[in-house]
């Protein structure tokens, strides 16, 4: 029971850090001295300067304040992780539901293009994706949720197939209920817990891939900033200054980090079984 | 299900697959772009060359009709023209593959070293403070950025402490004294094939971190799946029976338990293959690694949208093929497999 509560506790203090970044992020130009520059508007004068009073984190390439920069970009990597998990979730459970409760051809068909999907290495398709697309940040938000709706289908899928099974499923059909209203009813309610546990597992994953995608030059682009394309302009004075690439990386980290560390708590708090084992 | 049914049923699986994976990239070079021919042509074409292009592609022909020449075109590895270099991609990808894989089995290596034991670790002292440590650590191995890691250990290793040299394949002087004759492509290979100690030991070097940085992200996988697994044939009968015959505890864990494990092992490597290949793409950049990650990356600068397509198509089937043998050594291994 302890253990359980402590690792409660860890996965509250990650919600906790979480949503300081997001309220942070959000509340940028009310935080931040330098607003016009978090949204991209160079400031020559003050180029790569070492953390300060002025500021904390010291100037990045075109002397834009790095707690600012930060804070904006964080606003476009969020909310790019929070969308790609959203719009993957949206595609991916209606599929999963059919391909589960009906099975046939049709649960044929949905399966077989998700294998096809899976068989991709995610972030080289979401790379030639959001390439044939042109750069840019809704096009990068697409590709990644391209690559990513198929692991919602398939656990949705395996959910509903175990859900079509119960008396209360078989119970509904026996007195002709519509199926489409079976699945709404009864079978999402059954299923959406496990889809939102995997949505907060897949959040810091979806950030670290929006990012990644980002720091090649597929992302949002300059002036904007988001973390990852920082980071690539961090790369080329790494060695003068080594702390415009270090801080918008570990915010990167501890947000990853928090959410696998949120969603390993919620998965013991809902699934016993893995607690057992853990 | 007999063994050889499975291997057919497999075979013909991969083979769909492959298949499966050429439809949706030309789906990605053709169908999504709204100008495929200028696309494939670059900013500068005319429309005389665009033109041409479009006859060359079939883009003026019905859908199936273009799939089939691409398909054509790729089975006779003419995957067309880099919009930079002007040379054929496929002799490009010949060049880069190799160094790429390099880079991958070796990290692949180096998280198998380093991921099963402490797995095995994590197992065996199941909820206690090194348990809890070491998933800690394979947390935030999963969670850090291996672009942002392979900067911060490129500027603590090598421009602060100068452990390592700061990239590339090889230095200057083996590439231009001592030049490793290509045989397979893999410089760890050939090096010592070819008698040239030497620049067998700068290769090494220049491996060492990137395949670090790169194996971070497996490790976490690896730890993560051991536990798991060894966990699961911890609680079998045929251990408990072992515990109660008071049987060595050594003896139960690594030669009992273990010898269970290996099927889920090969899975643990499949998995770190798809990370440490996407990984690759990424650490390749930073360290100037001579692979298809770095090729991949200034196509993106560049809008070289002909590689870009190419390196999909290459790295996927590469995957498709990876998962293949490895399910086949797991039937091997073990014949339940394939009853399955």
């Amino acid at each position: 029971m302890w253990r359980v509560f402590r690792r409660d506790y860890l996965s509250l203090l990650a919600l906790a850090i979480i949503l300081l970044i997001a309220i942070a992020c959000a509340f940028a130009p009310q935080l931040t001295r330098y607003p016009e520059q978090g949204e991209g508007l160079p400031n020559l004068g003050e180029r790569l300067q070492a953390p300060s009073k002025a500021h904390i984190l010291g100037t990045d390439e075109l002397g834009r304040d790095l707690l600012a920069r930060i804070l904006y970009g964080g606003r476009a990597s969020l909310s790019l992780g929070i969308l790609v998990v959203l719009i993957a979730a949206l595609i991916g459970t209606p599929l999963g539901m059919v391909a589960g409760y009906y099975g046939g051809w049709i649960g044929q068909l949905i399966m077989r293009l998700t294998d096809l999907f899976l068989s991709f290495p995610a972030l080289l398709l979401a790379i030639a994706i959001s390439a044939a697309l042109g750069p840019s940040f809704t096009n990068a938000m697409i590709a990644i949720a391209l690559t990513w709706w198929p692991q919602y289908t398939r656990l949705v899928r395996a959910q509903a197939v175990s859900v079509r099974e119960s008396a209360f499923v078989e119970a509904a059909r026996t007195i002709g209920v519509h199926s489409i209203t079976i699945i709404l009813r009864h079978i999402l309610p059954n299923i959406i817990s496990v889809v939102i546990i995997q949505a907060t597992m897949d959040m810091g994953a979806a950030v670290l891939m929006g990012s990644a995608l980002s720091f090649i030059g597929l992302g949002i682009q300059p002036p904007k900033a988001d973390w990852g394309n920082m980071l690539t302009s961090a790369r080329i004075y790494f060695s003068e200054a080594p702390w415009f690439a270090m801080y918008p990386g570990m915010v990167l980290l501890i947000v990853a980090l928090c959410f696998n560390l949120l969603g390993d708590g919620l998965r013991d708090i809902v699934d016993p079984q893995s607690r057992r084992q853990g | 299900m007999h063994r050889s049914e499975y291997f057919i049923r497999r075979l013909t699986l991969a083979f769909l697959v492959v298949l499966g994976v050429t439809i949706l990239t030309f789906v990605i070079a053709r169908l999504v772009p709204s100008n495929p021919a200028r696309l494939w042509l670059g900013p500068r074409a005319t429309p005389e060359q665009i033109e041409i292009t479009t006859t060359e592609l079939g883009l003026d022909k019905p859908l199936y009709q273009q799939y089939l020449i691409y398909l054509k075109q790729v089975m006779r590895g003419d995957f067309g023209i880099s919009l930079k270099s002007r040379q054929p991609i496929i002799n490009d990808v010949r060049v880069f593959l190799p160094a790429t894989l390099e880079l991958v089995l070796f990290s692949m290596a180096i998280a198998a070293l380093v991921g099963i034991p402490l797995g095995v670790i994590s197992s065996i002292h199941r909820n206690h403070i090194i348990d809890h440590i070491i998933r800690f650590f394979a947390v935030f191995n999963a969670s850090t950025p291996v672009f942002w890691l392979a900067l911060i250990l490129q500027l603590l290793l090598v421009e602060r402490l100068h452990l390592f040299p700061l990239g590339g394949r090889v230095s200057q002087d083996v590439s231009l004294f001592i030049p490793i004759q290509s045989i397979t492509g893999f410089y760890l290979i050939d090096a010592p094939l070819t008698g040239n100690w030497q620049a067998f030991k700068d290769a090494l070097v220049h491996l060492i971190l990137p395949g670090l940085v790169l194996a971070s992200g497996s490790i976490g996988i690896a730890i993560r799946l051991t536990r798991a697994t060894l966990i699961e044939v911890l609680e079998q009968k045929y251990i408990t029976m072992a515990w109660a015959f008071g049987l060595n505890p050594r003896l139960i864990y690594y030669r009992l338990a273990l010898k269970n494990a290996i099927v889920p092992t090969l899975i643990v490597l499949g998995l770190s293959f798809v990370w440490s290949i996407t990984g690759a793409l990424l650490v390749e950049v930073i360290f100037q690694w001579p692979g298809l990650g770095n090729y991949l990356t200034r196509a993106v600068l560049n809008f070289d949208f002909p590689v870009i397509v190419s390196v999909t198509l290459v790295v996927s089937i590469f995957y498709v093929i990876v998962n293949l043998i490895l399910d086949l050594i797991q039937m091997l291994i073990d014949p339940r497999i394939a009853v399955e």
